[in-house]
């Protein structure tokens, strides 16, 4: 037989089992939520920071993230969210509007420039007189699977937090700034 | 049942000869079909009863080729070397349109992203670019600054120009978006000199195959339509032409490197129809009229004057006279022939005018029997399928499955219902998958291959010729004019009588033979010649027919002839007839030399060794390979050379038209034969070896059958051409093993899958923290990595970087030696020395 034809039924099959298994098989917890609620969130890129203000975005499981960026500069940056496929270009001296999407996945994820925008010394603000370039340019976006918690790491745990959760885990005693602990 | 070899036109991919044998296959009434891609051929068997010619001619013209049927006009030689010619300079127009219009777009996004340049996406803005600040002493901050350099030397006369228009560029009336000229520029590369993949593709998704050009088709144009899509509705970041648009040089580079180095199969047969004699002079009615050879008829009586080709094959019935006959036996011994010999056409007439009856014409003839056969070795060799073709069989269907599969995995689990980060992933696994630098693989290491043996004196005809040499297990050489110079030379020269010297002796034989024409006596006056002594001229010269000649030289009786000429002078030689014996025993023709009545001398000639033979097998048989020597002579002669050479297998008293059965014979042993000759009654043997090498000093037809040319007429490169190919090959699996790893490696980082290990729960898992915590200052960027996914246009990016190294591998192919070459380096310089 035609391979393409094989082909073409296995994969016929691959998407459809996909179907039937979001709307018939998935156990009732694992359902998509959608909260209805619409967080909007005003991301400014300062002139030559190399860096997003605020670098850390909080929102709950099944959300809408309504984003806009200020780029200040001159010259053009981007956003990328890899893990929900947003890739923008946000050109020098405007405001992007990105289209919103549904956090439908819990975890910590990534926004960085995604296009390259050079370095330098910081001349103001948090970063006043540090060496940044394009490659620091990262925030993160904290989705979390219990509505109202609002602990997020910076960009993702650090061995010390880690530690800090570890032993606040073994005196049976959750700090409140421990971290989201990891489960497997 | 009939059985024609035919032409067949307009054939783009190898999959087209499949897509013919398949469906002219399954017409009523034919048997059998198998077309060659690479030469243009197609051989059909086929019940004439139930479908003709015409009927199959109309199915292959309805499947877009044209078969050029017998009764047909074909075109001339020049006209098929013209398209030839062509079909190399549209392949070099593609490659060069192509990276005309991809250049600017590929060097500006890789400079911007190689040296963090701030990336600039608009015309005005690009033109208000400031001046390069000072580098800061880094290399890669000198490189940056030049780049900025060039593309302010592009802004500034930009600028220039614009302001001649009285538009302010700081203050522009309309915003220029620099996407639109890429999407101008690269639209031309992806369709326009493109289309031959989307061509090919079809045709090879239609016989149900796929090859690589399925690959590219798919994977530039997902790059290319998630770029126009994007670019135009979605504001994406980054449209990356630039990726489709180098993907598409580097492969149409390829393309064209292919198109130089693959051999002229039908060049052979034209080589053989030059041979043929035009014109002949025939005697009708009493009468002597010239007429093209086409219309000669069986039992016209042809005349053939001194210098002129045999037109026929025929039998002389008047006249006498040497023929060269090398053009059939490869031997250039003049051949006495006289009334009643036969004569065969395409050799040359040298001395006498004769009369010849002809008995074969046209194409019964042998030169066109040699022909024919030529013809259906070629036709029926399976073209060799290019090794990438082989792995797209089965990596097409897997790249789109696994693309899906991404899509599903993505949009049904990983992150549910988001439509973008599954179709994202997915792109980046189709484009991550295009074979760049696996279509690159072959042909460089190939090209560098072939480059490095023509330093070697060695031209290689096509990829093709050195994947065989890498599987030759044997090689069979054919005797005269391959292993040996292909004419008499004086191999020895006994004294009997010691009063004489030498040296004396050799300049009387010398001067008396040089009143001879014969083969024999020319080979004693070149012996003489190389002595330096003066040759005289002899006085009183007699040439007694069949036994020798006499003279005076320098006022002393010399004569030299065979023992009968010896018996009819009254000179007794029983004491010398051991010698003798010996000397033929060796296959060498002795002859003895008397002066003033007296014995003085046998001379002995025989078709000597080429210098080095004897290296050559020695080394090829260190390699594992068997030898075999095949010629026309008799056992003896054939014992003889093949012991002096080192040979232990030979096949004697082979015909001409003999030796190609004899290859075939050496196949079903389950041989790789590769076949060493220069004759044109070689070429049937080298067009049905798996590998014909012809020696340089050959026949034009043979070098043109001949897939490896030695040049320089060392049998040595025999060894050295098989083993720069095997180093080549290798070359080859290392290049198709790196690009083939990172298509392996890179698919599941495109999909996402590495996120499976990276991360537990959508954050960072605990092992990377612990790792990248360990390494300072590095951690943070490579855990940042870790739980970042390939973008597509990354993916694009790193292609090209695969490319690249894979053509560095080939590169370093440039600078292999093989083991027999240092020897022969080694030899010469020693020879320089003395």
């Amino acid at each position: 037989m035609n391979k393409y034809l094989i082909l073409l039924i296995v994969l016929v099959g691959l998407v459809g089992g996909g179907i039937v298994y979001r709307k018939f098989l998935l156990p009732d917890s694992q359902k998509p939520v959608d909260t209805g609620i619409v967080r909007e969130v005003t991301v400014k890129i300062l002139k030559n920071t190399w860096s997003f203000d605020p670098e850390v975005i909080d929102a709950d499981l099944g959300d809408t993230l309504k984003m806009k960026f200020i780029n200040e500069d001159d010259y053009d940056h981007g956003l990328g969210i890899d893990a929900y496929g947003v890739s923008q270009r946000i050109p020098a001296r405007t405001t992007v509007d990105i289209p919103q999407f549904v956090v439908s996945k819990a975890g910590d994820f990534q926004f960085y420039c995604s296009v390259s925008c050079g370095e330098g010394i910081v001349q103001s603000g948090v970063y006043k007189d540090t060496k940044r370039s394009h490659f620091n340019q990262i925030g993160t976006i904290c989705v979390h699977k219990t509505p109202g918690d609002r602990v997020c790491m910076n960009s993702g745990p650090t061995a010390e937090t880690l530690k800090a959760s570890e032993e606040a885990a073994l005196k049976n005693a959750p700090s409140p700034n421990a971290p989201i602990a990891p489960t497997p | 049942m009939q059985k024609v070899i035919l032409k067949v036109k307009g054939m783009h991919c190898a999959s087209c000869s499949v897509l013919i044998d398949k469906l002219v296959g399954k017409q009523p009434g034919v048997q059998s079909v198998s077309t060659s891609y690479g030469a243009e051929k197609t051989a059909i068997e086929y019940d004439e009863t139930k479908i003709d010619l015409t009927k199959i001619d109309k199915f292959i013209n309805q499947l877009g080729y044209d078969l050029i049927r017998p009764d047909e006009e074909s075109s001339t030689l020049e006209e098929e070397e013209a398209k030839e010619g062509r079909k190399i300079e549209e392949s070099k127009r593609r490659f060069l349109a192509a990276l005309i219009l991809a250049f600017p777009i590929v060097f500006y996004y890789m400079s911007v992203h190689m040296f963090n340049l701030t990336h600039v996406h608009e015309l005005f803005d690009f033109m208000n670019l400031g001046t390069p600040l000072a580098a800061d002493g880094s290399i890669m901050g000198y490189m940056s600054v030049a780049v900025q350099w060039i593309f302010w030397l592009v802004a500034k006369p930009l600028k220039f120009i614009v302001e001649l228009f009285g538009i302010d560029p700081a203050n522009p009336p309309l915003r220029i978006d620099l996407n639109w000229i890429y999407w101008i520029l690269s639209t031309p590369i992806q369709f326009v000199i493109g289309y031959q993949f989307y061509r090919n593709s079809f045709t090879s998704i239609r016989v149900g195959s796929a090859n690589m050009d399925v690959l590219v088709a798919l994977g530039t144009s997902a790059a290319y339509f998630y770029s126009v899509f994007g670019f135009l509705f979605f504001n994406i970041d980054h449209p990356f032409w630039e990726s489709t648009a180098a993907l598409l040089v580097f492969i149409l580079l390829g393309r064209y490197v292919e198109a130089v180095a693959k051999g002229h199969a039908s060049a052979a047969i034209k080589e053989l129809m030059k041979l043929e004699a035009k014109e002949a002079h025939v005697v009708r009615n009493g009468v002597e009229l010239t007429i093209p050879v086409n219309e000669l008829v069986v039992g016209d009586v042809i005349i053939i004057k001194p210098g002129e080709k045999v037109p026929v094959d025929g039998t002389i019935v008047e006249g006498k006279t040497h023929l060269d006959e090398k053009v059939v036996t490869g031997e250039s011994f003049p051949v006495s022939k006289t009334v009643g010999d036969p004569v065969i056409g395409a050799t040359v007439n040298q001395e006498g005018l004769i009369r010849v009856k002809a008995e074969k014409i046209g194409k019964d003839t042998l030169l066109y029997q040699i022909i024919r056969m030529v013809e259906e070795a070629q036709a029926r060799k399976a073209p060799i399928q290019d090794l990438v073709d082989k792995i797209s069989e089965y990596f097409v269907p897997a790249v789109v499955f696994l693309s899906v599969l991404t899509f599903c995995v993505w949009y049904f689990f990983f992150v549910p219902d988001q439509l973008r980060p599954a179709l994202t992933k997915m792109i980046a696994v189709l484009v991550i998958s295009c074979p760049c630098a696996m279509g690159l693989a072959t042909p460089t290491a190939l090209v560098v291959g072939i480059g490095r043996a023509a330093k070697f004196g060695i031209i290689l005809k096509g990829g093709e010729a050195l994947e065989k040499a890498y599987r030759i297990t044997a090689v069979a050489f054919d005797k005269t004019g391959t292993l040996t110079i292909g004419k008499p030379v004086v191999t020895d020269f006994e004294m009997l009588d010691q009063s004489l010297p030498i040296a004396e002796a050799i300049r009387l034989a010398g001067s008396l033979e040089k009143g001879s024409e014969h083969p024999l006596a020319r080979a004693v006056v070149e012996k003489a010649k190389e002595g330096g002594k003066t040759i005289e001229d002899p006085k009183d010269f007699e040439a007694v027919s069949g036994m020798g000649l006499h003279g005076k030289i320098s006022g002393r009786e010399v004569a030299i002839g065979n023992q009968k000429y010896m018996d009819t002078l009254k000179i007794a030689t029983g004491a010398h007839e051991t010698l003798m014996t010996r000397l033929q025993e060796e296959a060498k023709t002795s002859v003895y030399m008397v002066v003033d009545g007296k014995l003085v001398a046998i001379i002995a000639m025989a078709d000597a060794l080429k210098p080095h033979a004897k290296e050559a097998i020695a080394e090829l048989k260190r390699m594992g390979k068997v030898i075999i020597m095949i010629t026309g002579d008799n056992p003896k002669t054939a014992a003889a050379i093949a012991k002096q050479v080192g040979i232990d297998r030979f096949l004697a008293e082979v015909l001409p038209q003999e030796k190609a059965d004899n290859i075939k014979k050496l196949q079903a042993e389950g041989l790789k034969v590769a076949m060493v000759g220069d004759g044109i009654n070689d070429s049937p043997a080298l067009a049905q070896s798996d590998l014909g090498i012809a020696i340089g000093s050959g026949t034009d037809v043979a070098i043109e059958t001949g897939e490896i040319i030695l040049v320089k007429d060392d049998l040595r490169d025999v060894a050295t051409s098989i083993q720069l190919s095997s180093k080549t090959i290798v070359k080859v699996w290392q290049n198709l093993f790196w690009a083939f790893i990172y298509n392996v490696v890179a698919i599941p980082v495109a999909a996402g899958a590495h996120l499976m290990v990276t991360q537990t729960a959508g954050h960072a898992a605990g092992w990377v923290i612990a790792f990248t915590d360990k390494l300072g200052g590095l951690g943070q960027p490579i855990l940042n990595l870790s739980q970042a996914t390939l973008r597509p246009e990354i993916a694009g990016f790193a292609m090209a970087f695969s490319s690249i190294s894979v053509v560095l591998n080939s590169l370093t192919l440039k600078r292999y030696v093989p083991p027999i070459e240092k020897v022969i380096m080694k030899t010469t310089k020693a020879e320089a020395k003395k």
